[in-house]
């Protein structure tokens, strides 16, 4: 015993002492080519077989094989497939490129799981005579990229936004609520009149932060909720202040569905897709998430979440889904040629029409119901990451203090004044 | 009457050697081939990863390819004054202990009525079934039953019982909601565990004792509780086991769509979200990750050592 004891230490030793301060990962990945021809390529997908973007993909990758010779075996692992993805990459083992976010950009590259992009993104796209960066909007570019340059080719983008019944307000499209305060007006009175306009599945934390999140964007701009996460002391800013009262305001008005608190997710959305309410704060996805379960009667429609002061545009939230390209790689040439082929506008102009999402294309058109965001998208000046990005850098004042604040706050059982100084005091006891 | 006591063989540790034969040679021969591939699958399999776990406790680490450097025992004092994580730890407690009083109250009622109920082997396999069931399809029953619009407050309502009507799955009444699904999904399984030793005590036992005057609980306080006092102790660690590792229900009933909120969070769950880094996308904090396993695992053992404690005294047989 006292043996296996003595070999037990030693081999947890020799793991440890490896690990110890350096990165602990495998050697370079075996998978050379040296031309086109000579091995597949390896992709490793996030969607399940049968989904409209796997099926996108697939005759993608049968019209480049058809056309170059170079096949792509690509495995759909389906969500959650980060840490397979990081860990293989790290063991010298992963594919040569593979589906990521820009949720999933910083720990993808504190893995050293991503490269630099900037020959990929120079690439010309077949028949175009232009290069992948030159199709895309300046904003999408922009939510792509940190320190590093660009983290992935994106394909598809999303945003947030006031999701509505355009049948029981045709003129939103053109004449939306001026200010937050207009539409508190317009959803006051479908509640005078016995309806609760607004759902929410209150159960989902992040859906509930989508109301402060995107207020505080109106009032403060682009990261202001990241300093929130860093100092204390920006918890006494009045914008911030002001972001908080409104959402006040809007609790205290009673316009959410009763017992909004304790839906089982997807009640609350799925009730909206009936009818059963007018709005619903959400992401782009909410369509096509409840595509198949939405009324006829009901037109939805996005828009973006009036701003808290008409003076002052809000920035707009940008998400992406893309491909990114392990570093690694013995074939970055043929993974350049191959996403560049990929990013031709007849099979972006597909992200719309097959998968009801927004093309990330400047030129490529979204689905009708998403026209207004994608336009918001191409225009805007200023953008911010979903949540500020703060949920990848500072997890845990996301889901430890942020979060369950931001619940207390909207669930009614808070006032402004309370969350604002739990906030800061519990923002301050974090950094200590 | 119905039990001697046992007494333990004096060990024999050290002696084999002296005492062997030609036989006894030959099993020492065979003894190292034997154990060796069992002794370095658990090496290999368990404990090394297990000291990995508690060695990366005092470590900063996000996974494969990221910096891994020392921090000392500052994962622990981070946890000592994290909030959150004092909050998961309450109500991981508060839920083995909860749970496991009623799981003992539902045993010990099995254990009076079963055995003499003439459906009893069909109330046994119906309590079992949900301990069969997967948390998914649980979390799938919770939304039919507990949703504001579910079956329960509907079927209150029907009753003419609406003040009853509750938001079930909101912060306040989510974790009682939670401990109640872990009652009726844990409960087959023990129920199935302690009957097991009830049906070995001979029934001329229960014969004996009613000629003698006892009534269901004079024969469970004499006759069942003596005899099945060491599966009551199994079921107990094991319950302690279970309980500290309670997870997927918590999930089955908070969803995956968000991160469970801290009123509902026990320590695997508090685990699960510094593994993760969170649903969106976060950074994983795996030394703070395994310190709170190595916390895990000492109340575990705190408890099975407690439950043993508790139960400690000599072993009856009944010849």
């Amino acid at each position: 015993m006292r043996k296996s004891i003595r070999v037990t230490a030693v081999v947890s030793a020799l793991l440890v002492l490896s690990a110890c301060g350096t990165r602990i990962q495998g050697g370079q990945s075996s998978d050379a080519s040296s031309g086109p021809n000579a091995k597949p390529l390896v992709y490793w997908g996030k969607w399940a077989k049968g989904t409209p973007q796997a099926t996108l993909f697939e005759s993608i990758i049968a019209d480049y094989a058809k056309q170059t010779g170079v096949k792509v075996d690509v495995q759909w692992l389906g969500k959650a497939q980060e840490e397979q993805i990081k860990n293989a990459i790290a063991t010298g083992e992963g594919p040569d490129f593979f589906d990521t976010a820009i949720d999933h950009t910083a720990e993808f590259r504190a893995a050293g799981a991503l490269g630099d992009m900037s020959a990929v993104f120079k690439a010309k796209i077949p028949g175009e005579n232009a290069t992948i960066e030159e199709v895309l909007p300046k904003s999408v570019l922009k939510a792509i990229s940190d320190d590093k340059g660009y983290g992935f080719v994106p394909h598809s983008v999303f945003s947030v936004g006031l999701w509505y019944d355009a049948a029981r307000y045709p003129d939103f499209a053109t004449t939306p609520p001026k200010t937050f305060e207009d539409f508190l007006a317009v959803a006051g009175k479908e509640k005078a009149a016995g309806r609760r306009p607004i759902a929410l599945d209150g159960t989902v934390n992040s859906y509930n932060a989508f109301w402060l999140y995107q207020l505080l964007l109106s009032t403060a701009g682009p990261g202001a909720l990241r300093q929130l996460a860093e100092d204390p002391a920006a918890w006494d800013r009045p914008e911030v202040k002001r972001a908080v009262t409104a959402l006040e305001t809007l609790v205290k008005a009673g316009l959410f569905q009763p017992d909004y608190m304790a839906t089982k997710f997807p009640d609350a959305q799925n009730a909206w897709a009936a009818g059963d309410h007018t709005f619903n704060l959400n992401g782009t996805w909410l369509g096509s998430e409840t595509a198949s379960l939405r009324t006829p009667a009901v037109k939805a429609r996005i828009i973006a979440l009036p701003p808290v002061d008409a003076s002052k545009g809000s920035a707009v939230t940008i998400g992406a889904l893309g491909w990114g390209v392990n570093p690694k790689s013995k074939s970055q040439q043929a993974v350049t040629s191959f996403l560049a082929f990929a990013m031709q506008k007849k099979y972006i102009d597909r992200i719309a029409t097959d998968a009801d999402n927004i093309p990330s294309r400047t030129d490529s058109p979204a689905p009708e119901a998403l026209t207004s965001i994608q336009e918001s998208i191409r225009t805007a000046t200023a953008v911010s990451l979903d949540f500020d990005g703060v949920a990848t850098v500072a997890p845990k004042w996301f889901n430890d203090v942020f979060l369950p604040l931001d619940d207390k706050l909207v669930g009614g059982s808070i006032d402004a004044g309370k969350f604002l100084a739990e906030g800061k005091a519990q923002t301050a006891e974090l950094g200590e | 009457m119905v039990a001697d006591t046992v007494a333990r063989p004096a060990a024999r540790r050290g002696r084999a050697t002296a005492d062997g034969g030609a036989l006894h040679v030959e099993r020492r021969r065979l003894y190292l081939p034997l154990l060796l591939p069992a002794l370095i699958a658990y090496l290999l399999f368990f404990v090394v990863p297990s000291i990995f776990g508690v060695v990366l406790s005092f470590a900063e680490w996000s996974g494969l390819g990221t910096e891994f450097s020392w921090v000392g025992v500052a994962n622990y004092a981070e946890l000592l004054s994290s909030r959150m994580f004092l909050s998961s730890f309450l109500n991981t407690v508060l839920l083995t202990l909860v749970v496991g009083v009623a799981l003992f109250l539902i045993a010990v009622a099995a254990m009076v009525a079963l055995r003499t109920a003439r459906a009893g082997a069909f109330i046994r396999s119906a309590v079992f079934l949900p301990f069969m069931i997967s948390p998914i399809a649980v979390g799938l029953a919770v939304s039919f039953l507990f949703n504001p619009k579910g079956m329960v407050n509907t079927v209150l309502g029907l009753a003419g019982l609406d003040a009853l009507r509750q938001p079930w799955l909101g912060p306040e009444l989510i974790f009682r909601v939670i401990m109640a699904g872990v009652v009726w999904s844990a409960a087959g399984f023990y129920v199935v565990l302690v009957m097991s030793a009830v049906d070995g005590i001979p029934p001329s036992l229960y014969e004996v004792a009613r000629i003698e005057g006892a009534g269901l609980i004079q024969q469970f306080r004499y006759v069942t509780l003596p005899l099945t006092r060491d599966m009551i102790a199994t079921a107990a660690a094991l319950w302690a086991i279970a309980g500290i590792k309670t997870f997927e229900i918590v999930i089955a009933f908070v969803g995956t769509a968000g991160t469970p909120p801290p009123e509902a969070r026990t320590l695997a769950v508090e685990q699960y979200l510094r593994v993760t880094g969170g649903r969106i996308g976060g950074m994983a904090q795996l030394g703070q990750a395994a310190a709170i396993g190595v916390v895990m695992t000492a109340i575990t053992v705190v408890l099975i050592v407690l439950s043993r404690r508790i139960q400690r005294r000599d072993r009856l047989e009944w010849s």
